[in-house]
């Protein structure tokens, strides 16, 4: 094999004990095991698969502030300025690029739900104008004459979803992080002395570590449970499309104020078409299947927003899986009665704020004050003797 | 396709649906007599085919407006098979591309995901040994969530499946297991089935070399789609290059057209051919047919350079000439290190093929488990005798199932026919030995053929090892060999990995064309047996479009209004 | 345009290239005579002659044209590579719209563009305030 093996090489024993396990090499367990291992923390990632290949991986690279709900405008304001800056603290590409975004109305329910929907995220932070047509068609030229109002944010961008595996790799094993990736968790459990250890399938001995970071997304539920956590997480299956190449046909982000559009073309040409289309999936199966009538749907929305779409050629479409907690707000922190153990999951539009997210937590988990209160999922908690078998 | 036509008939996937027994889905050998079996038991048979007439790539007819030309063996088995098939009560549905194959499964609740191959782990990752616990961890245990799950709050989340049946047309009652979305000149168009037989025959596979993007550098199939259907040569002066029994079949056609061949670059030697010739005698026709061809070249004096290989191809906007040089058995180059013992052809055309792979976009999409078969083209599904996959209703036929020729193609398609028939209650299982008796006999004779061509044009780790660092390999994104290197060296150790790291099988081929190589170039990192390496890095994920669809012919002409939008997502 | 531009064969054979540009048709590719009525293209604003039952792709062929388009990042020249509609090599504006030339048949006075060299160029961007 003539891969040359990187810093972290696999041939180093392992530490007796980690100071932490992250469980989940998504978006937010990479981050966080990143800035962890920065910490001088010894870290080890368990991942199923390979790096950011479930949400993290498969969603639309959108850094958006109308999409965001109102309640994490200001994370995601700090999000997007560590995606702006990814080069200098994660220190690779991910092809992060900055532009204004749009949001748009085309009949008058939808701009008065527009209106309701920038004042509120106006007021948490964003800088969220409303403009008419006109104004709206000087700064996205491909928009067609449809809107009638449209919410305009300087703040919004994309970036090369694909790429975050890559980028977050490279850094981690620069950090010093121990990946175990391919390696499914099958469980965790409290060592006795304070501790965790980590089960991983295909046997051998298990992880030991001090701290237990619970990363898995739309598997978190499952996760929590191996603590005889009650964690509801609901899996939304999110179906995306992108186009081939075709000339300059717009340059902002653009979404609808139902939040059921967001459509970007990337400088390669390429545009992705998402906003929240369910396909049909779950845990166990991914995204299984697409909806002929929704990405038709979909497709529409978009080239009633920009026409030149019409020119274009659909060339591969996807469904990705995304965590939301009963309360569409995030868990982020403690795991209430599990000394050590954490979670981080649950962000709607995880991929803007996720790596605000896991910074807050890993300022939390190393004994620094969080820039910001972090979402305690107490509030998420079932009771074991409530839920039984609802079904 | 007819544009004007499309333009004047906006469209939508929404229009009425055809609802029928069994969907064919490619229209040549083995999906003519799949069809055309079926329905003689009485099934309502709907076949489509993306191009205009049935016959496959193989039978490919000249175009109904050319006068009729003087037609070879070949073109009358394909006439014989458009006849049987215009003389059964079959469906054709030809110019019609599919682009989507929707599973009713797929919409319904959870069930046990198949296991998925487990990707090796890259060198710098951690994976512990043994790792034959399955790839996915277990189903969470329910839970309240699955109850919350039905109660939607937003988009209706996938788990609803009775609705998003009935949203995918799929009526209650109603025996259909397969969607199928379609696009063609007359517009788009839905086919509902009970049950579906992939017959979508073969890709061909070039590997890449420098120069092999030029202009003017074709594929060997290509070539004889341009002989037989065109009625077109290649070139003034054509390199005929590549491995198995359509090296001879195009160098002999494109002498017949009264086209220059400036010789026949054939990777296997006079030994490889000569241990086929037991096989030979299976199919006499057919043996005898590639007697003439040779006998052709000879009497041309075309030289043939056996066991040699293209070592690149020369030009700045177009091809102008081809480097050779010989090879070992094993696609090794002979003269590792110098360039000296190449040789250089002028030519203005290249034509080049190394043998086929079998089409799985498809079954992949619908998630059929596949196997890695070398000797029969790659990635091929597993299916039982009766060409039955893993998927309930689902079939597979000819070079798609492994490629074995149209002989065996055509009688392969006949027995899913048959099982397509027992599975739908119109012909006892007791009985359908007897009427498969005969069909798996000629089968296995055309099969024992079939299986030395396509041996002779297995896929040849060496020649994917011997691709130069800056030689292009996924043509669509111009990536390279070597970005391909760094990326397994960063830690992709699957192909879809690589795929995102890369951008290597994004573009409009969705990965047609460069899935080979690049799973090649995997493999042999991966180490071991090629094989298994090859298992382990695995096959892109299916996905729709099947092929590049027109986002106007989706999207057709609608009102807003009409717009069927989910609730809004949370403030 | 001159022949490095278009990657034509036009100045390899003069043959083809006198009959390309007559309406005499060339028949330097062609087998046979057993062909469909005579139609004519226009590609890239050039009339290009060819017979009914053709396909874009090998109507293109036939007139010496083989390069089609450049590559998005190596903007490097690419021609008709696997002719059955699987590759894309050969996608090019038929009538407006992006088709496989190699799937779409000629009709009379069809209008076929190659992507030039800047096809699609680099997306642009505003500066951000």
């Amino acid at each position: 094999m003539s891969a040359t093996p990187s810093v972290a090489s696999a041939g180093t024993p392992l530490p007796a004990s980690f100071d932490a396990v992250v469980v989940g090499g998504g978006i937010h367990g990479c981050a966080a095991a990143l800035f962890l291992s920065r910490a001088n923390m010894r870290i080890a990632l368990v991942e199923r698969g390979g790096l950011c290949r479930e949400a993290s991986g498969t969603n639309a690279g959108t850094l958006t502030m109308q999409m965001t709900r109102a309640a994490l405008i200001p994370y995601a304001l700090e999000a997007h300025r560590m995606w702006a800056s990814a080069a200098d603290w994660l220190g690779h590409d991910l092809g992060v690029t900055v532009c204004d975004g749009l949001s748009l109305a085309f009949t008058e329910e939808e701009a008065a739900m527009l209106e309701a929907r920038a004042a509120r995220r106006r007021a948490a932070g964003a800088p969220i104008e409303i403009v008419g047509l006109a104004a709206a068609q000087r700064i996205e030229p491909g928009l067609s004459a449809h809107p009638i109002l449209a919410s305009h944010c300087r703040v919004d961008g994309y970036a090369s979803a694909n790429l975050t595996g890559l980028a977050f790799r490279r850094a981690l094993l620069e950090a010093g992080a121990r990946l175990f990736e391919h390696t499914p968790a099958a469980g965790a459990e409290p060592d006795g002395s304070g501790g965790y250890l980590v089960r991983v399938a295909g046997g051998g001995p298990p992880l030991r570590t001090r701290r237990l970071v619970l990363c898995g997304g739309a598997w978190l539920e499952e996760m929590a449970g191996w603590l005889g956590v009650r964690l509801p997480v609901r899996v939304l299956v999110n179906q995306l499309a992108v186009t081939e190449r075709l000339a300059p046909a717009m340059r902002t982000v653009i979404g609808v104020a139902s939040g059921l559009l967001s459509l970007k073309q990337f400088g390669n040409g390429t545009a992705v078409i998402g906003g929240g289309w369910q396909a049909a999936g779950d845990r166990d199966r991914g995204g299984a299947a697409l909806v002929p009538a929704r990405l038709v749907g979909n497709l529409r929305l978009a080239c009633h927003a920009i026409p030149a779409l019409r020119g274009a050629r659909l060339v591969r479409t996807w469904a990705g899986l995304e965590a939301e907690t009963r309360d569409a707000l995030p868990a982020v922190g403690p795991l209430p009665g599990h000394p050590g153990a954490f979670v981080c999951g649950g962000v709607h539009s995880g991929f803007t704020s996720g790596p605000w997210m896991a910074r807050l937590l890993a300022d939390r988990i190393l004994g620094r004050e969080p820039a910001m209160p972090l979402f305690p999922p107490d509030r998420l908690i079932e009771a074991p003797e409530t839920c039984g078998d609802a079904r | 396709m007819d544009a004007s036509g499309r333009r004047d008939r906006p469209t939508s996937v929404t229009e009425p649906a055809r609802i029928a027994d069994l969907a064919v889905v490619g229209a040549g050998p083995a999906g003519v007599e799949a069809a055309v079996a079926a329905a003689g038991y009485g099934l309502d048979v709907v076949l489509l085919d993306e191009l205009p007439s049935a016959g496959g790539q193989v039978y490919r007819a000249a175009p109904a407006a050319f006068a009729p030309g003087a037609g070879g063996a070949e073109a009358a088995a394909g006439a014989a098979l458009r006849a049987r098939l215009a003389a059964s009560p079959v469906e054709v549905r030809a110019g019609e591309g599919v682009w989507s194959v929707l599973a009713r499964a797929a919409l319904r609740a959870p069930c046990a995901a198949p296991e998925r191959r487990e990707p090796s782990p890259p060198p710098d990752s951690e994976a512990r040994p043994p790792r034959a616990a399955p790839a996915r961890t277990a189903p969470p245990p329910p839970s309240s969530a699955a109850a919350w799950d039905r109660e939607p709050r937003r988009a209706e989340p996938g788990a609803i499946s009775g609705r998003l049946e009935e949203e995918a047309g799929f009526l209650p009652g109603s025996a259909a297991r397969f969607r199928l979305d379609t696009l063609g000149a007359g517009g788009a168009g839905s086919v509902f089935a009970a049950g579906l037989a992939l017959c979508p025959g073969a890709v061909e596979r070039v590997l890449p070399f420098p120069g092999w993007t030029l202009p003017g550098v074709m594929g060997l199939a290509a070539a004889t789609i341009l002989l037989k259907s065109q009625r077109l040569l290649p070139g003034r002066r054509v390199v005929v290059a590549g491995a198995g029994p359509l090296l001879a079949a195009v160098a002999a056609g494109i002498l017949k057209g009264g086209g220059a061949v400036a010789a026949v670059v054939d990777l296997n030697g006079p030994a490889e051919w000569l241990r086929t010739v037991p096989r030979l005698a299976a199919m006499p026709r057919l043996a005898a047919r590639g007697v003439v061809w040779l006998a052709r070249i000879a009497g041309a004096r075309v030289p043939i350079l056996f066991r040699h290989s293209i070592r690149s191809a020369l030009g700045s906007e177009r091809l102008e000439a081809v480097e050779t040089a010989p090879v070992d058995r094993a696609g090794r180059w002979c003269d590792r290190r110098g360039r000296d013992a190449g040789r250089e052809i002028e030519a203005d055309a290249l034509v080049v093929g190394h043998g086929l792979s079998p089409a799985t976009e498809i079954g992949r999409l619908l998630r059929v488990e596949h196997e890695f078969d070398r000797d029969r083209g790659g990635w091929r599904p597993v299916t039982d005798e009766w060409g039955r996959t893993s998927v309930a209703g689902c079939y597979a036929a000819g070079d798609g199932a492994g490629v074995l020729g149209a002989a065996a193609a055509a009688l392969s398609g006949r027995i899913a026919g048959v099982a397509a028939a027992i599975d739908a209650g119109r012909l006892a299982s007791s009985t359908a030995d007897a009427h498969v008796r005969r069909l798996r006999r000629d089968h296995a004779r055309a099969a024992r053929f079939g299986a030395a061509m396509t041996r002779l044009t297995a896929l040849r780790p060496a020649m994917v090892e011997a691709i130069p660092p800056d030689t292009i390999v996924c043509r669509c994104e111009d990536v390279t060999r070597q970005e391909i290197d760094a990326a397994i060296t960063r830690g992709a150790s699957e192909i879809n990995q690589l795929k995102h790291f890369t951008r290597c099988g994004m573009g409009p081929c969705q990965g047609r064309v460069c899935a080979e190589a690049a799973a090649e170039l995997l493999a042999a990192r991966i180490g071991g047996d090629p094989d298994e390496g090859r298992g382990a890095a695995g096959q892109w994920t299916g996905r729709a479009p099947l092929r590049p669809v027109p986002m106007d012919a989706l999207a057709g002409r609608f009102d807003y209004e009409d717009l069927p939008l989910p609730p809004p997502a949370p403030p | 345009m001159a022949p490095e531009d278009t990657g034509t064969d036009a100045g390899l054979d003069a043959r083809t290239r006198t009959c390309a540009s007559s309406p005499r048709v060339s028949t330097a590719l062609r087998i046979g005579p057993a062909r469909g009525t005579p139609l004519t293209l226009l590609v890239d604003g050039e009339p290009v002659p060819c017979f009914a039952g053709e396909t874009v792709a090998a109507a293109l062929l036939a007139s010496g044209r083989r390069r089609l388009r450049r590559s998005p990042r190596a903007q490097a020249p690419r021609g008709a590579f696997c002719l059955m509609g699987s590759c894309q090599e050969c996608v090019i504006r038929i009538d407006g719209r992006l088709e496989p030339a190699c799937l779409t048949e000629v009709r009379d006075g069809l209008v076929v563009e190659c992507r030039g060299a800047a096809d699609p160029p680099p997306v642009r961007r505003l500066p951000v305030g």
